[in-house]
């Protein structure tokens, strides 16, 4: 992978519209760094012997579940694949990706460069299609063992429905979020807060399942933060994804463009107050572009607040007590990630204990790694992608029991 | 790299939109494809096979062909200290 990096990275911006700078910076590196993590981790893994009485032995051991069937969306094409296939194709299992008919060419040069790089020939399959046909077929085949899934909430509810009508194959989803960001106004750094906030909304076009879409600041700091927040707003303006100046690219296509205009209409229509961006922009392009939208004096009635836009466009609430805060914050279906920023280190811990979500950030929000788990509760998903907790979704644990004398 | 490379690059890039079973690439079963367009400006970037029930089966057949039974974390048998 790190030897045709410019070719993939090339591959997931012309198929996806993200900017070059992070198909190279970001994208890449990490799907590589994901499977080189799996390979090296999976023989550092022991099994387990029972403590049961002296007359036996129990041996506890991991198998791999056998067929895995993965699909994955198309806002990191690269990244998703490689949390599928590397914790599950090191584990020992053999694999079916099918990847979003948005953005099906990377996933499609990878299994060619897995090839070369040594996965026996047929363990590692890719069969690009639209998820009607392709994934459905996947999700309710009687031979598949397994089936992983990223993607919307509404599809990760038919592929368990799809497990339970067909085989029962395990089941694991990583879906859609609201995720909250609460700031304080004893936040250690405002600019920080700033910087995270804006900065993690706009990424890759906010088509981020783990986005802050919904930014929660204490009504003493509000203004002082939204004027800071808006001085930023020019560095987001998108651009040419190929020019690697260029931080915010292009959105995935027509239908999603379309989608994204539907909710700053209904975020105007609800009485939100629009005070960045809200048009198409590049409209000369031939491509699919929107300024970075910010809609403030949200509420959480207000579509914008409840539903997952998938898209540049952040909304600001107020609050000025934490418990209700982190009350609003849990108000929603989903439960992917959250934030809290404070220097009351009880304050702190507190609040992310009483935050539903997979994972919850304290005084940061774009902190990663491998060594993490990643997935959601609640209407987010089960399971989790990273870590070595990832290889429990691919293995089956068998005990043998073995009489002694 | 500059823009102009990148888009110079792009403009040579081959793409194959085949899907890839048992180590090879090929057209759906069906022979359906789709167009892949890219959000960029347009372009048409690759016809991609449009996988159905008859690929994803043909797949399965393979990946399945190749597991076996034995323990998740074994190492290979020559392997050195």
């Amino acid at each position: 992978m790190l030897q045709h990096a410019e070719e993939l990275a090339l591959l997931e911006t012309l198929d996806m519209g993200k900017p070059i700078k992070y198909s190279q910076s970001v994208d890449v590196p990490a799907a590589a760094n994901c499977i080189r993590w799996y390979g090296e981790a999976i023989d550092k893994m022991y099994d387990e012997i029972a403590p049961t009485a002296e007359s036996s032995l129990a041996l506890i051991t991991r198998e791999p579940v056998g067929v895995v069937g993965a699909i994955v969306p198309w806002n990191y094409p690269l990244i998703m694949s490689a949390w599928k296939i590397a914790p599950a194709l090191a584990a020992g299992n053999s694999v079916v990706l099918k990847p979003s008919e948005k953005s099906p060419l990377s996933a499609l040069r990878l299994a060619e460069i897995a090839l070369e790089a040594g996965i026996p020939v047929g363990v590692f399959n890719v069969v690009p299609g639209y998820g009607h046909e392709a994934g459905a077929a996947l999700a309710l085949h009687m031979d598949v063992d397994c089936i992983a899934f990223t993607g919307s909430t509404a599809v990760g509810k038919k592929i368990l429905q799809m497990a339970g009508q067909s085989n029962l194959k395990r089941a694991w989803t990583e879906l859609g979020g609201k995720s909250a960001n609460i700031v304080c106004a004893d936040c250690p750094s405002l600019d920080a807060a700033v910087s995270a906030a804006i900065g993690s909304i706009y990424f890759n076009q906010g088509e981020s399942c783990n986005a802050p879409s919904r930014l929660f600041v204490e009504a003493s700091i509000k203004e002082q933060f939204m004027e800071k927040a808006l001085a930023l707003m020019p560095r987001f303006q998108p651009g040419d994804p190929l020019d690697e100046a260029t931080v915010m690219g292009a959105i995935v296509d027509a239908a999603q463009m379309q989608t994204v205009m539907g909710y700053i209409e209904a975020g105007k229509a609800g009485g939100a107050r629009l005070r960045s961006g809200g048009t198409a922009a590049r409209v000369d392009s031939g491509g699919f572009y929107i300024a970075p939208t910010l809609f403030d004096q949200v509420d959480g009635t207000m579509r914008i607040a409840r539903e997952e836009i998938f898209g540049p466009v952040l909304s600001v609430l107020s609050f000025t007590d934490i418990k209700d805060a982190v009350r609003q914050a849990n108000a929603t279906p989903y439960g992917l990630q959250a934030a809290v920023w404070t220097r009351d280190l009880t304050k702190a811990i507190q609040s992310a204990r009483a935050l539903r979500a997979g994972t919850v950030h304290v005084n940061q929000y774009d902190n990663d790694d491998m060594t993490v788990p990643f997935g959601g509760v609640k209407q987010s998903g089960n399971g989790r992608d990273k870590s070595l907790h990832a290889i429990d979704k691919y293995t089956e644990l068998k005990t043998t029991w073995i009489q002694i004398g | 790299m500059t823009g102009l490379q990148w888009h110079e690059r792009a403009a040579k890039l081959a793409i194959d939109g085949r899907a890839f079973i048992n180590g090879q690439r090929v057209w759906a079963v069906s022979q359906q494809s789709f167009d892949d367009y890219s959000p960029i400006d347009g372009r048409l970037l690759a016809q991609v096979a449009r996988g159905d029930v008859a690929d994803i089966d043909a797949a399965v057949a393979c990946a399945r062909s190749k597991t076996g039974a034995g323990p998740a974390n074994r190492r290979p048998r020559a392997s050195a200290p």
